[in-house]
Order: structure tokens, then C-alpha cells, then sequence
């Protein structure tokens, strides 16, 4: 099982290129990091990817609207998914594999940096989703939206700079993927000319999660529940 | 002071109407066409602590729609709402921790989970101190009769045992007031009338005001002195049970099987000299509706046994139907 995780990821080194002046271990660990944001986001919040169907089309946001807590609160945590911890797993491994071929060194606080932006991109991926999933309160839609979106997360993944002008805004400022991955291992790789990116990391995932929010909260109020 | 206020309420739903053929869903997706349904439609009412109210009606005349305003899920369109001061919709947490809600249609609990885990999640969500719980949980055990049910997941429980762990559910954080939306639907009578007692006597012991739904009359008969009924989204009775059943006992319905198919003007000569109306769903089945005070069912009986071979017939006491009927042919409306 372990060997066939180890082949896994060395077979995924063997296939990433390097790109426009990026090290493929650079890329890796890019790839590594959005990997284990994005996995930390569906084990613990992807229940919120359920909202049209189970909780909008069969009526159970009824449930949740006659308890005295948060509605957000209540959908994204009334399920953890642990099946999906291993794309953690996979994440992990790919970033401490590109880390050892870089030969880079990082210390406790280096450590404890890269947590807290692991933790601010995986804000950051609830966000986008969480905006998504609230266009269904208003237009019944069976999960196209979201599909949509999880396929251009694969934008995530690489460095915005292979990317036109257009497309490197929309992913800063937009849908603000960019900084689910490559601004904030910015930090580790030591690109100086990015810090200002790695540190509105946190930023940019407050920001986003308050308009969240905000958009689930109007959602919530358009909640029609079911006829019977 | 009214514990529930509510004022010209009205719901309108939006329903989306499919378009038919490929160029039918192509217009969908360019110019969506709604529909606007109006559900509820200017209702009053106010409610003083303590009663018991029957909220009724055909099925769909609106009565979910308005628990479902009352209780703070849906937002109305228009109209004023108060429950014990609060506006349900905007101050939804204090609200939801003074309220009991059950829905017949739906659990309430959470689908996966053993019904006594169940319970303790909601001991701590709605902050009930350790021996309040208990002691609720011992009572609810005894007269709801759910000892044995407790260490059951909520989906493997029958209809009548979820509806009695629903109903112990609603009632832990001891409300003011409960809400119940067709809390008999589909069951049978012994656990429907252990349900009606255990509502009587919570209402009994602690006061607690009742609003329930429901479109069996004799849930009603069993539990409420007052009544608001509703037809269309519309109210169109508010007062005691007792002149509404005035109203109703003449009502009476005969449903009669026939051998051989017959027609509506094959059935009007039969019975020209009765005052009946008539329905039927196909020609073997009719339905006769009449007045116990102007004919009586044995003439009406007797006329058709001679005249016409019958399989099998069945009197029937009035249906939420008929006395929505026999209101609107005396064409008024009653207010408190
Ligand atoms: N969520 C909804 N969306 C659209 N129409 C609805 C919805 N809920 C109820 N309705 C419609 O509103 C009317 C009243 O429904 P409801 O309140 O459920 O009636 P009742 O509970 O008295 O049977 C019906 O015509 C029903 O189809
Ligand atoms: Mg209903």
C-alpha cells in the first residue's frame, strides 16, 4: 500500500514539467501544497457540497433552521469526510519529497508559518465553494456550478505566472485560487518577490469567508423548503 | 397578551415551469419562466398562552406554509409575525429556544444516530441543565412509551415510534410553545391517540400553547376548543369547535360501489326527489353528499337499493372537505 502511494507520487514527479522558469520541485511543491489544502477542505467541509440535494431539494434546511446555531455552521459540520484525508496524505508527501531534493532546511517557525497558511488556503477553497453553493438557495441547480468550479481548481495548481495577464487576475482577485497554493508556498520556496502574496494570504482568506457569509446569509433567507 | 400574532400574512412561491421539447429547455436556460403561487394569502389570527388551536384545512390550503413562517424556516412575502415578542425569521436563535416543532412528514433528528445520542445533542445544544433533561427523559420514557426505542438508530424506527421520539424531542427544552404540522399522519389509532394524550397533558401540566395541523377531524374533536380554518391560503373560520361542528354534523357522505357502471343523469332521475349532491372519481363509485337534516341516509339508501344493484356502501362522517364546503354555501365568514 505504502509502496504503491511512494510510486504514485514519484510517477506524478516523473510527469511534471518544468515550467517557464520554474523548478519541477517548485511545481511539486506547489502541487503538493494544493493538494493538502484542498484535502484538508473535503474531509472536514465538503458536507457543504450538499447542499442543493440534501439539504435544498430534500428539505432538510428545515432541520437546520429550527436549531438555535449557525445554518453554515451546521451543514459543514454535520459530516467529516475521513475518506478524503488521504489527498492530505498524498499533499504531505508530495511537499516533503520536493522539500528533500531541494535540499531546503525549514525550522520550528518556518513549520508553524506554513501551517498557518495551509490553514488560510483551506479558508480560502471554503469560500469560493461556500459563495457557489449558495447560488442554489436561489436557482435550484443540481450540482453543475460546483462541478464547474472544482474543475477550475486545477488552476490552483500551478504558478499564475504560466498564465495571461487576464487569467492571473481573475485568479488573485477573483476566484482567488492563486492563492490556495502558489502565493503562499512562496514562503517556503524563499521567493522574495512574492512575500507581499504570502502574507495577504490570511488576509484574502478573511475577507472571502466574511463575503461568504454574507452570501450564505441572503441565501438562507431565500430558503423556500419543500412543498409537501 | 397573544403569545402568537399574526398579521395579513401572506407566502408566494415561485415555481419554475419546464418548457417542453429540446427547444422547450433551451428556452429554460435563456429566459426562465416562474410561476407565482400564492399560498398564504392575508391570514390574521392571534393565540393566547395556553390554548390548544386546530389548524386545518384541505391538503394543500397552506397550513405548512404558515407553520413553517410561524417557526421561522420561511421568510413571508409579506405580513407581520410575533411569537412571544420575537419576529421568527430575524431573531431565529432566540426564537427556535422557546419553540417545539414537529413535522409528521419529517424528522427532525438526525437520520444516523441512536434516538438517546440524539437526545443528549440536543440537550447541549439547547443548554438543558443535566437534571431537567432527566427528568423530562423519564417522563417522555413513561407516558410516550420510548424506553425501548432509545438505543435505536432514527432511521430504522416505524412511523408511530419516530413521531413519539420526535414529539419527546420537541419537548425537552420545555417550550412555551409547540408546533405540530399532521403529527398523526399515517398512523394507526392506538399511537394516535396515545400522541393526543400526551399533547393534553403536557398542555395541562405546563401551560404550554398548542398549535397543530391537520386534516383529521377527529385529532381535532380530541384536542381542541378552537379551530381556524383555512381554504386556498385564505382564513375562513376562526372560533370554537362546538358552532363548527353545528355547521358540520348535518354533513353527511354516503359512498356507494356499484355492480353495473352508471352515469350522473342515470343517478339524478334515481334520486330526482332527494336533495343530494353527488361525486365520483369513475362510474362504478359515487359519493353522495348530503344533509342529515333534510333527508335521512336510510331513504337515500332504500331509494338507491331498489332501484340500482350495489356492491357495497359506507357512510361516512364529515370530512374536512364537506365543512369547507357547507361554510362557503352559508357564504360567511366568521371572526372572533
Ligand atoms: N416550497 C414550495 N415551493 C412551491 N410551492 C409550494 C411550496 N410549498 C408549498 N407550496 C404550494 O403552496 C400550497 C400550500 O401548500 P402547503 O402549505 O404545504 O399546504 P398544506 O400543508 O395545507 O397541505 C400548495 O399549492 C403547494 O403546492
Ligand atoms: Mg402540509
Amino acid at each position: 500500500m505504502q509502496l504503491i502511494g511512494v510510486l504514485f507520487i514519484v510517477s506524478l514527479f516523473v510527469k511534471v514539467p518544468s515550467l517557464k522558469g520554474w523548478h519541477k520541485e517548485e511545481i511539486f511543491f506547489i502541487f503538493g501544497f494544493s493538494q493538502v489544502s484542498l484535502g484538508l477542505f473535503f474531509t472536514f467541509f465538503s458536507n457543504l457540497l450538499e447542499l442543493s440535494e440534501r439539504y435544498i431539494i430534500e428539505g432538510n434546511f428545515d432541520r437546520i433552521l429550527l436549531r438555535p446555531l449557525n445554518s453554515f455552521f451546521q451543514v459543514v459540520t454535520e459530516r467529516i469526510y475521513w475518506e478524503e484525508s488521504s489527498t492530505i496524505l498524498v499533499g504531505l508527501s508530495m511537499m516533503s519529497y520536493a522539500l528533500s531534493r531541494m535540499h531546503l532546511h525549514l525550522n520550528a517557525g518556518d513549520y508553524l508559518v506554513t501551517f498557518g497558511l495551509v490553514l488560510a488556503a483551506c479558508t480560502i477553497y471554503l469560500a469560493i465553494f461556500t459563495i457557489l453553493v449558495s447560488l442554489t438557495f436561489w436557482f435550484n441547480d443540481r450540482g453543475s456550478v460546483v462541478s464547474v468550479m472544482l474543475m477550475l481548481e486545477g488552476f490552483s495548481r500551478y504558478p499564475v505566472t504560466i498564465f495571461n495577464r487576464v487569467v492571473r487576475v481573475i485568479l488573485t482577485f477573483i476566484i482567488p485560487y492563486a492563492f490556495t497554493a502558489f502565493f503562499p508556498s512562496m514562503y517556503v520556496l524563499g521567493k522574495n518577490k512574492y512575500s507581499i502574496y504570502v502574507w495577504m494570504t490570511p488576509a484574502v482568506a478573511l475577507i472571502f469567508l466574511s463575503l461568504a457569509l454574507l452570501v450564505w446569509r441572503q441565501g438562507a433567507r431565500a430558503y423556500e423548503s419543500t412543498g409537501s | 397578551m397573544p403569545i402568537i400574532e399574526v398579521n395579513e400574512l401572506v407566502k408566494n412561491f415561485r415555481t419554475f415551469r419546464r418548457r417542453s421539447g429540446l427547444w422547450g429547455s433551451f428556452k429554460d436556460l435563456v429566459n426562465r419562466k416562474y410561476e407565482i403561487v400564492r399560498a398564504v394569502d392575508h391570514i390574521s389570527f392571534s393565540i393566547e398562552p395556553g390554548e390548544v388551536v386546530g389548524y386545518i384545512g384541505a391538503n394543500g390550503a397552506g397550513k405548512s406554509t404558515t407553520i413553517k413562517m410561524l417557526t421561522g424556516i420561511l421568510v413571508p412575502t409579506s405580513g407581520g409575525i410575533r411569537v412571544q415578542g420575537l419576529v421568527p425569521y430575524k431573531q431565529r436563535y432566540q426564537h427556535v429556544k422557546q419553540i417545539g416543532v414537529v413535522f409528521g412528514q419529517r424528522t427532525q433528528l438526525w437520520w444516523d444516530i441512536a434516538v438517546i445520542e440524539a437526545l443528549r445533542l440536543l440537550q447541549k445544544i439547547y443548554e438543558i441543565p443535566k437534571a431537567d433533561f432527566e427528568a423530562r427523559l423519564k417522563k417522555f420514557e413513561e407516558v410516550l412509551g420510548i424506553a425501548d426505542l432509545l438505543n435505536i438508530p432514527v432511521r430504522k424506527l416505524s412511523l408511530g415510534q419516530r413521531m413519539r421520539c420526535d414529539l419527546a424531542a420537541s419537548l425537552l427544552h420545555n417550550p412555551p410553545v409547540l408546533f405540530l404540522d399532521e403529527p398523526t399522519i399515517g398512523l394507526d389509532i392506538a399511537v394516535k391517540s396515545s400522541i393526543r394524550d400526551f399533547i393534553k397533558e403536557i398542555n395541562r401540566e405546563y401551560n404550554t400553547t398548542v398549535i397543530l395541523t391537520t386534516h383529521d377531524l377527529s385529532d381535532i374533536e380530541h384536542l381542541c376548543r378552537r379551530v381556524i380554518m383555512i381554504d386556498h391560503g385564505r382564513l375562513i373560520y376562526d372560533g370554537d369547535l362546538k358552532s363548527l361542528k353545528d355547521r358540520a354534523v348535518g354533513r353527511r357522505r354516503l359512498l356507494v360501489d356499484f355492480i353495473l357502471p352508471i352515469e350522473r343523469p342515470g343517478l339524478e332521475k334515481v334520486l330526482a326527489e332527494y336533495p343530494v349532491e353527488m361525486e365520483s372519481s369513475n362510474p362504478f363509485h359515487w359519493e353522495f353528499i348530503f344533509d342529515r337534516k333534510k333527508v335521512a341516509a336510510p331513504e337515500i339508501i332504500g331509494q338507491l337499493l331498489s332501484k340500482l344493484e350495489v356492491r357495497d356502501l359506507e357512510l361516512e362522517n364529515p370530512k374536512i372537505e364537506d365543512v369547507v364546503r357547507e361554510i362557503y354555501t352559508q357564504g360567511r365568514q366568521v371572526k372572533p
